[in-house]
């Protein structure tokens, strides 16, 4: 459903697992990093991550897509022919073939490989995943790191505009923006952005609470009282020891910005064909459940097991940089 | 307590005018929205009529003076004649039908609530039941069960999950099950259809929030069972199971309870895909079809009264989680 009703579960999520963790494994972590003192804070991170089964795998299988998607053009059009074309040859004779090796997927009802349009595919998705929380992240940084610093009048404001953004479930919202767009104004960007736009109050509160939780450390005020800036402050100071909740919630809402394509895209919303999105994939496909219900089963699997690995990947990077506060 | 409920209710007043204002800007100022096209759909309107159409709905008027039609126009009295017709109280006139948008809305809106309050139960027994076996069963088979399979649910596109339920029941299994759980609704009327229509919808709907309602009963259980007055009950000799039913739910439902109420509004928005997968002829069903239509008042209006849904639900949860846990009403956790 998207990171709108994520959020707030999730914000409770990364502050929650309070009894798991303190194994016997951790504490010879800890006592490995505190034999290698030169390491730093993300290496440490990075280690305890390898350890992580279900991370590793899920950060090979992004890995295995992003791969896939960029090097897309290369060889899928040779292999199993172009995703988008449409001619009456193919369309005659190529329609709704089954599962086969020159088809792993079989072929849809205007008779182009499912494969490769699922690894097509894979490009939206991606990229609306990665860009919309890149946004989210920068808006909601700035906003955060303003009102956790300056707190007083700005922070209320800020915290006020983020209740009135986390009151609802966002989808609304951005169906509501994309719904009244001109016909010429559809596509990725539209959605990257509305997306993105709306995701940021979350990563404002986090980041917020990370601020003041470190704003008042010896080493910032160390900082202060040898004249540093306020911008220096927050960028060299605080931000490297805020960061991680946010990085975690990050991870998590790719995944989420992901979904809410795929929802947005059925809707009618999303990317508009010939544009190939997983999304629109089920959307064009609704008429073919009971004669090839692989047209929608292969673009719904490809969106579920992406989410779920970077819901995974979230996870692991959770309990490697061992976020306990939240909010 | 009576302050506590006054300060929620004046808290939720900047929340109303953050809410109305976006929705105002969204419709008149977004780069692209046009409050004119909005009303005509596919079809331009001529240059005299667009020119007396801004005129009428008072659209060449400065911003704050719209915004405050707006409000007055939401208002149960009808204050002014020439507001902008999506803002009126009835929501305008759907472009495709002619038909007033609140009268659409008005048919529509008991078959959501139905979706929804079956959604629940189902997502307060399932979600529940699993975050308890999986506390109480901590680190077992069953825990790893549950816990990886809640990963999986909240990342499911939720219009996938209901057309692979229809392709399954429906299709798959026609046999078995006589096709009673994938026949369109239609057929059906009166204030109960069959309840067996509604269970395939009702648990694509309830899937994603069962999952975090697992979640949530997990890990708050796990957080009480640590406390002192769980030590202190099994130091008496309560049974393992008296200290989970006596002691230990009753404060850990609390937030679960909380989210479970606050979820009602979180489903009204998962209903625009599930009830457009299984052409459940609610809400979200209504507005779906709208988008495709480019019926601009029937979306506007009904994200609209979904949102002011969403709000009005979320202080009725706050106002009674302070009715239940004495500690919120007393401050000690009071906002922030």
């Amino acid at each position: 459903m998207g990171w709108g009703r994520m959020s707030r579960e999730v914000m409770a999520d990364i502050a929650e697992e309070p009894t798991q963790e303190p194994t016997k494994e951790s504490a010879k972590e800890s006592a490995e990093a505190a034999a290698k003192r030169s390491r730093t804070l993300l290496t440490d991170a990075w280690c305890r991550l390898c350890k992580n089964r279900l991370a590793i795998v899920a950060l090979v299988w992004i890995c295995l897509v992003a791969l896939a998607a960029i090097t897309a053009g290369l060889w899928i059009p040779a292999n199993f022919g172009d995703p988008a074309q449409i001619d009456s040859v193919t369309v005659a004779s190529q329609r709704l073939l089954p599962i086969s090796a020159k088809h792993p997927f079989g072929t849809d009802d205007l008779g182009r490989d499912i494969f490769g349009r699922v690894v097509y595919g894979a490009r939206v998705s991606l990229t609306v995943g990665v860009l919309a929380t890149f946004i989210a992240v920068g808006i909601g940084v700035f906003f955060g790191a303003l009102a956790g610093f300056y707190g007083r009048l700005i922070d209320a404001l800020i915290m006020r505009l983020t209740d009135v953004f986390l009151a609802f479930p966002y989808i609304l919202f951005a169906i509501l923006i994309l719904a009244i767009m001109p016909e010429g104004f559809r596509g990725v960007i539209p959605v990257v952005l509305a997306i993105g736009f709306l995701g940021w109050p979350t990563f404002a509160r986090l980041f917020r609470g990370s601020v003041l939780a470190v704003k008042e450390a010896d080493y910032v005020v160390a900082g202060r009282a040898l004249g540093a800036s306020d911008m220096r402050l927050i960028f060299r100071h605080i931000a490297p020891n805020a960061i991680a909740p946010v990085l975690v919630y990050a991870t998590m809402s790719i995944g989420g910005a992901i979904l809410t394509e795929a929802a947005l895209s059925f809707l009618g919303l999303g990317v508009q064909p010939p544009a190939i999105s997983w999304g629109q994939m089920i959307e064009s496909s609704r008429g073919y459940l009971t004669s090839a219900p692989g047209l929608v089963f292969w673009p719904g699997l490809a969106i579920l097991s992406t989410v779920l690995a970077f819901t995974l990947l979230g996870d692991g990077v959770r309990d490697a940089l061992d976020v306990k506060a939240g909010d | 307590m009576i302050k506590y409920i006054m300060r929620r209710v004046l808290q939720f007043i900047p929340v109303f005018f953050g809410v109305t204002l976006a929705l105002f800007l969204i419709a008149n100022y977004m780069p692209g929205a046009d409050p004119v096209r909005m009303r005509f759909g596919e079809r331009t309107p001529s240059p005299e009529v667009k020119e007396q159409l801004v005129k009428q709905y008072g659209l060449d008027r400065p911003w704050y003076e719209q915004y405050g039609r707006y409000i007055a126009g939401l208002s149960p009295v009808k204050v002014t004649d020439g507001s902008l017709g999506i803002a009126s109280p009835d929501l305008g006139t759907s472009i495709y039908t002619g038909r007033r948008v609140s009268a659409i809305l008005g048919e529509a809106y008991p078959y959501t609530i139905r979706l929804a309050l079956l959604a629940i139960v189902i997502e307060a027994v399932f979600g529940i039941g699993a975050g308890i076996i999986s506390a109480v069963k901590q680190y077992s088979f069953w825990d790893v069960i549950v816990t990886l399979s809640t990963s999986v649910l909240v990342s499911l596109p939720v219009f996938w999950v209901g057309m692979m339920l229809q392709w399954f029941f429906g299709i798959w299994m026609k046999e078995a099950t006589g096709g009673v759980l994938y026949l369109p609704i239609s057929g059906t009327s009166g204030i109960f259809p069959s309840v067996a229509y509604m269970i395939l919808p009702a648990i694509t709907l309830a899937s994603v929030s069962t999952a975090y309602a697992a979640r949530i009963t997990r890990s708050q259980l796990l957080e009480v069972m640590g406390q002192d007055y769980i030590r202190t009950a099994r130091a008496k000799g309560v049974s393992e199971r008296g200290v989970l039913w006596g002691h230990a739910l009753k404060n850990a439902l609390i937030p679960v309870v909380t989210f479970i109420g606050l979820d009602l509004g979180a489903m009204l928005a998962g209903a625009v895909l599930t009830e457009a997968v299984f052409n459940w002829p609610g809400i979200g069903f209504t507005i779906a079809r709208a988008i495709a239509q480019r019926d601009f008042p029937i979306v506007f209006g009904g994200v609209t009264v979904m949102l002011f849904a969403v709000m009005i639900i979320n202080l009725l949860v706050d106002v009674s989680y302070a009715l239940l846990d004495p500690r919120i009403r007393y401050g000690v956790g009071a906002d922030e």
